[in-house]
């Protein structure tokens, strides 16, 4: 479904991905880990149409899209941030009905993150949990094949880290959503993901299932220390 | 009440306010919304409401027509004047430094104006129409139906666009856009076209002031000047972006003018609201309102 190929993006002279090809099958769920600065979020960035990279191409279903503005590839791609980017100065259900004016579909997805009963609150008002759930079920508004999450369980309390693997699972499971996950928290990604791609300075290193990986050398050696 | 002045004359002046508060509110609502949206500070802003009163001066010196009965006419043809400047002018420098937005949009308003001097030269002109001279007048109180028209509409104006921009699909993608462009971006809304929709909506919020103070105030070129200051006191006294702030520092700066002009010199009456600006920079440099009240 989506394919990288080749993709490699530097800034100045520092390269942030090097030369990386993988590819995310329908209803996956992939964690994309390593250590800060490996270019995880990079990558993410170029996959939603934020950075256009230096060589490589971006495929979706077979279709390029390097020159497909990020508006236009959030039809099928969605997004959140590591700290998430709702509006704060609208409610809970506003945020969602930017997507599309369907009130009882906003509803159905508040339920399913449990944030309905905050439906009218200001998002400002919600704590950082409650703010990546939100914005989440925004990204959801969307319909996309494929939903990129970068660190969804940073700065979450336990309950919400259950919840939001829940809905993940839930989703993946029922509507074969794709996932891509940048995570830190690895206890937690390695409960929800099929596979694991560990990336370190801009290349990746390693592709296999969560306990392959961990057991892998050189990822042991470059992102969790000798 | 005021000490000292009868209260047939207060009235007097408060209305005067609530005329001249009508016209900044417009201006200022429409300035403050495209800021609020795209971050351009649109130094043409006050020479497209002028170009609306010689429109309104034009057709009715052609045709007859009331400048307020033009209002349905006027402000799709200016929505379409703002949407064209973004698309063909704003467009390549919305991303850029802050001198370049100030160079291309000074740029268009003298551009604009002196196309106007061409046109009309630089003489002054009035639309002498009989709705201009129908007064009504109760214990003392004179109202002339222009301003009361003005007034009315500016009322219905604001309510009509916050309505917009609350309830409709549009109006919640210009406020998402407002708040943060990159996160409207990855939630399918292009960003450029609500730019220009923005850019529409602002300058047809202009053309709306500039129909309504055609029936009241004569028209020359030079008046955008002092319009594009006070425009820019309302914007920022009521906080950069923040449109109601701006209809309500649209009247505060318009009964400040008035009863400045009544009390002390009318010479002062611009620099009475800048006094005050600097006093509300020191003390509330975010503007009158709060971020919550931000439409």
């Amino acid at each position: 479904m989506l394919v990288l190929s080749n993709i490699t993006k530097t800034f100045g002279g520092v390269v942030a991905v090097r030369n990386m090809s993988m590819e995310i099958e329908k209803g996956e769920l992939v964690g994309l880990i390593g250590p800060n600065g490996s270019g995880k979020t990079t990558l993410l960035d170029v996959i939603s149409g934020f950075y256009k990279p230096d060589s490589g191409l971006v495929k979706l279903d077979g279709a390029p899209l390097n020159r497909t503005p990020p508006f236009e590839r959030a039809k099928h791609i969605g997004r959140t941030f590591q700290i998430p980017r709702i509006f704060s100065r609208m409610t809970v259900k506003e945020n969602l009905m930017v997507v599309e004016m369907n009130e009882e579909k906003a509803l159905q997805l508040l339920e399913m993150v449990q944030l309905s009963r905050l439906a009218d609150e200001y998002a400002s008002n919600l704590s950082g949990g409650q703010q990546k759930l939100l914005e989440f079920a925004r990204t959801l508004m969307m319909n996309p094949k494929i939903v990129l999450m970068d660190e969804p369980f940073a700065g979450v309390s336990a309950p919400l880290i259950q919840r939001l693997s829940d809905v993940i699972l839930q989703l993946n499971s029922e509507k074969k959503i794709a996932f891509l996950i940048v995570e830190h928290n690895l206890a937690a990604l390695f409960k929800v993901c099929h596979r694991c791609v560990v990336m370190d300075q801009g290349s990746m290193i390693a592709d296999g299932s969560p306990e392959d990986v961990s057991r892998n050398s050189q990822v042991i050696k470059a992102y969790m220390g000798e | 009440m005021i000490p000292g002045i009868s209260s047939s004359i207060f009235l007097n002046l408060l209305f005067n306010g609530f005329f001249l508060g009508s016209i900044y509110a417009l201006v200022g609502a429409g300035l403050t919304l495209v800021f609020g949206v795209t971050r351009l500070v649109n130094f043409a802003h006050s020479i497209l409401m002028v170009s609306a009163m010689y429109f309104s001066y034009y057709i009715w010196s052609v045709l007859g027509v009331e400048p307020f009965l033009l209002l349905p006419l006027s402000f799709p043809l200016f929505f379409l004047v703002g949407y064209l400047i973004y698309r063909f002018l704003i467009k390549f420098v919305v991303d850029q430094s802050f001198s370049s937005q100030v160079l291309a949009t000074l740029g268009l308003f003298l551009i604009i104006q002196y196309g106007i001097v061409m046109l009309w030269t630089s003489n002054t002109y009035t639309v002498n129409s009989p709705l201009r001279n129908i007064v009504f007048r109760f214990d003392g109180v004179f109202i002339s139906l222009p301003h009361l028209l003005t007034f009315l509409t500016t009322l219905a104006i604001s309510f009509a666009l916050y309505y917009f921009l609350k309830t409709t699909y549009i109006g919640r993608a210009i406020r998402a856009t407002a708040q943060d462009p990159e996160a409207a971006k990855i939630l399918g809304i292009e960003t450029n076209y609500i730019y220009s929709i923005s850019l529409g909506l602002g300058t047809g919020l202009a053309a709306v002031a500039g129909n309504m103070l055609a029936m009241s105030y004569s028209i020359d070129p030079y008046i955008a000047d002092v319009f594009l200051v006070m425009a820019f006191v309302v914007i920022i006294m009521g906080g950069m972006g923040n449109y109601i702030g701006a209809i309500l520092a649209g009247y505060i700066i318009g009964m400040l003018e008035v009863f400045t002009a009544f009390f002390f010199l009318p010479l002062l009456k611009h620099a009475v609201p800048l006094l005050l600006l600097i006093i509300i920079l020191i003390f509330k440099p975010e503007g009158l309102l709060s971020r919550r009240l931000r439409a």
